[in-house]
């Protein structure tokens, strides 16, 4: 454990740059502060029009929202984690913590970990946006936290099967494009399912523990791959 | 010490290295020649840990070198890809919050010392991706100073043509030797053959030849001959030779000395002593010495007498 922390600590000190997170974060509740005030803005002007605030077109920027933050957690994965291991790996980074006795599990779940707070990072700073836009809407808290359970238990998925990915393929434009292919079939197969895993109130819980559980054996399989052994 | 014992590797059912057997003495200076494709850089990567999936044993101290935490090992690579985003300082501190080697406070010092001893401190802020290999190498030293191995492994070091940095290289190896295990991979005995305690030659994979460098030489029928040219008294100059018991093979003409020295000496501080010592007993009985040099033996030579 002492290991993944100071990789992690190390990885996100130097090879993170906290400024391109930042433009991240500044673009994505950009643009999603935006399409609030959009729709606000149509509703208001309904409302002065038919002279009644009609609240539940709010719902439209729902749908907007959630598939904008599928659609970042899809761009962002890759970008963060697919080309990571075999990135180290060229970098002779894996070969110099190995030669000082660092596990190579204890690497795999660092950079796993790096890569899933800075996309969770993302992810959480636009939930204020979200919560609040959603909950006036008219949605209960227990749907938002089941969108959000859902979306944060679909970016540990999907993180993880970037990284498996990283270990797959030598070359990181490769791992980086079979990523994102992966990527759009996990996003469909989400979207797909959203509305009964939202009705649902044991469905989230059955997609929540089966992400995780599916997340950790994709980690735990990604330190036993052809790229290190080879 | 590294044992390698009975090891084979296969990597898609081709066999990389082929039962091999030998041992690497604690602060030793160990040379693993070879041509490429002979299994150099397999023998680092299972060292370091990369290979796993060898047959066979590899111990530090007789314990399985995978499992031991006590064992630190780091490599210099000859080939290198960097983030060219980060910085020299960077480069070496994103390693040096790894190894937890040094406080905080003393790190900057350190690496500034160090910089400043390889002349790179006008690079220290820049992109580490815009140095050149030879730079490289030299901040590649730095972070193993950092880490402060019992093992460093060293894959094509002196590959640059440059023979100023070379012998800045070879400055710093030399006051490592002793202190700490050095081994070389190397397809030439140029620069390492004056520092070399031990020798493997390996090729495709099987070894040719293994043991102290005396003792490989010997096998190949070669030895470290010393020429010494002396302007007078070539008798009296032999005469103190032969009284020494280090010295064989002396042969002489007019004003050559030629000979070998045949002790049983590991490190080669220790053998610069011994030759030190022949060449001051000659001027102190008067022998006016107008040369006293080594000759050097070559990776292709020993391995054309090792191959018959």
């Amino acid at each position: 454990m002492e290991n993944i922390l100071k990789i992690l600590d190390r990885l996100n000190e130097v090879y993170v740059k906290r400024r391109t997170i930042l433009i991240f974060l500044i673009i994505q509740n950009t643009i999603l502060s935006l399409i609030m005030l959009i729709f606000v803005n149509v509703i208001v002007s309904n409302g002065v029009i038919n002279g009644e605030l009609d609240y539940s077109q709010i719902r439209l920027f729902y749908n907007t929202a959630v598939v904008l933050l599928f659609i970042i957690v899809l761009i962002l994965a890759p970008i963060f984690l697919a080309r990571s291991l075999n990135d180290l790996y060229k970098k002779n980074i894996i070969e110099h913590l190995l030669a000082v006795k660092i596990d190579i599990s204890e690497i795999v779940y660092a950079v796993y970990f790096r890569g899933l707070i800075t996309l969770i990072i993302v992810l959480v700073s636009a939930f204020p946006i979200i919560v609040i836009s959603f909950y006036f809407g008219g949605f209960g808290l227990l749907k938002i936290f089941k969108l959000l359970g859902m979306l944060l238990s679909f970016a540990v998925l999907y993180s993880a099967v970037c990284i498996f990915i990283s270990t797959r393929f030598i070359d990181g434009n490769v791992s980086a494009l079979v990523s994102y292919l992966a990527g759009a079939v996990l996003t469909l197969i989400n979207i797909y399912f959203l509305n009964y895993i939202l009705n649902g109130s044991f469905l989230i819980i059955v997609y929540v523990v089966f992400n995780i559980v599916l997340s950790l054996v994709l980690v735990s399989v990604s330190r036993k791959t052809s790229l290190f052994y080879a | 010490m590294i044992e390698l014992k009975n090891v084979k590797l296969n990597i898609d059912n081709i066999d990389i290295l082929n039962e091999l057997s030998f041992s690497i003495p604690d602060n030793s200076v160990f040379c693993i020649l070879g041509n490429r494709k002979s299994g150099k850089s397999s023998i680092f990567k299972i060292l370091t840990g990369i290979y796993k999936n060898y047959y066979g044993e590899v111990l530090y101290d007789g314990k399985d070198i995978n499992d031991i935490k006590g064992c630190r090992i780091d490599i210099l690579h000859d080939t290198r890809e960097n983030d060219p985003d980060i910085t020299v300082n960077e480069y070496l501190k994103f390693y040096a919050g790894i190894y937890k080697t040094f406080d905080e406070n003393e790190l900057d010092g350190y690496i500034d010392t160090m910089l400043k001893k390889f002349s790179l401190m006008s690079y220290k802020y820049t992109s580490i991706d815009l140095i050149d290999n030879e730079n490289y190498k030299l901040v590649e030293l730095i972070r193993i100073s950092i880490n402060n191995p019992n093992v460093i492994l060293f894959d094509n070091l002196f590959s640059s043509d440059n023979a100023d940095f070379n012998e800045k290289l070879l400055e710093y190896i030399k006051s490592l030797v002793g202190q700490k295990t050095l081994v070389f991979a190397s397809r030439s005995l140029n620069h390492i053959e004056e520092i070399a305690t031990h020798i493997a030659v390996l090729e495709t994979g099987n070894l040719v030849a293994v043991g102290k460098k005396e003792e490989v030489y010997k096998k190949a029928e070669l030895s470290n001959k010393i020429e010494i040219e002396v302007i007078e008294n070539i008798q009296d100059a032999v005469d103190i030779l032969k009284e020494n018991a280090d010295i064989a093979n002396i042969v002489y003409n007019d004003k050559i000395i030629s000979f070998s020295i045949v002790s049983d000496i590991t490190y080669s501080k220790d053998r610069n002593q011994v030759e030190a010592n022949i060449l001051k007993k000659l001027i102190d009985n008067g022998i006016k010495v107008y040369s006293f040099k080594k000759q050097r033996v070559r990776f292709e030579q020993l391995f054309g007498r090792l191959k018959g």
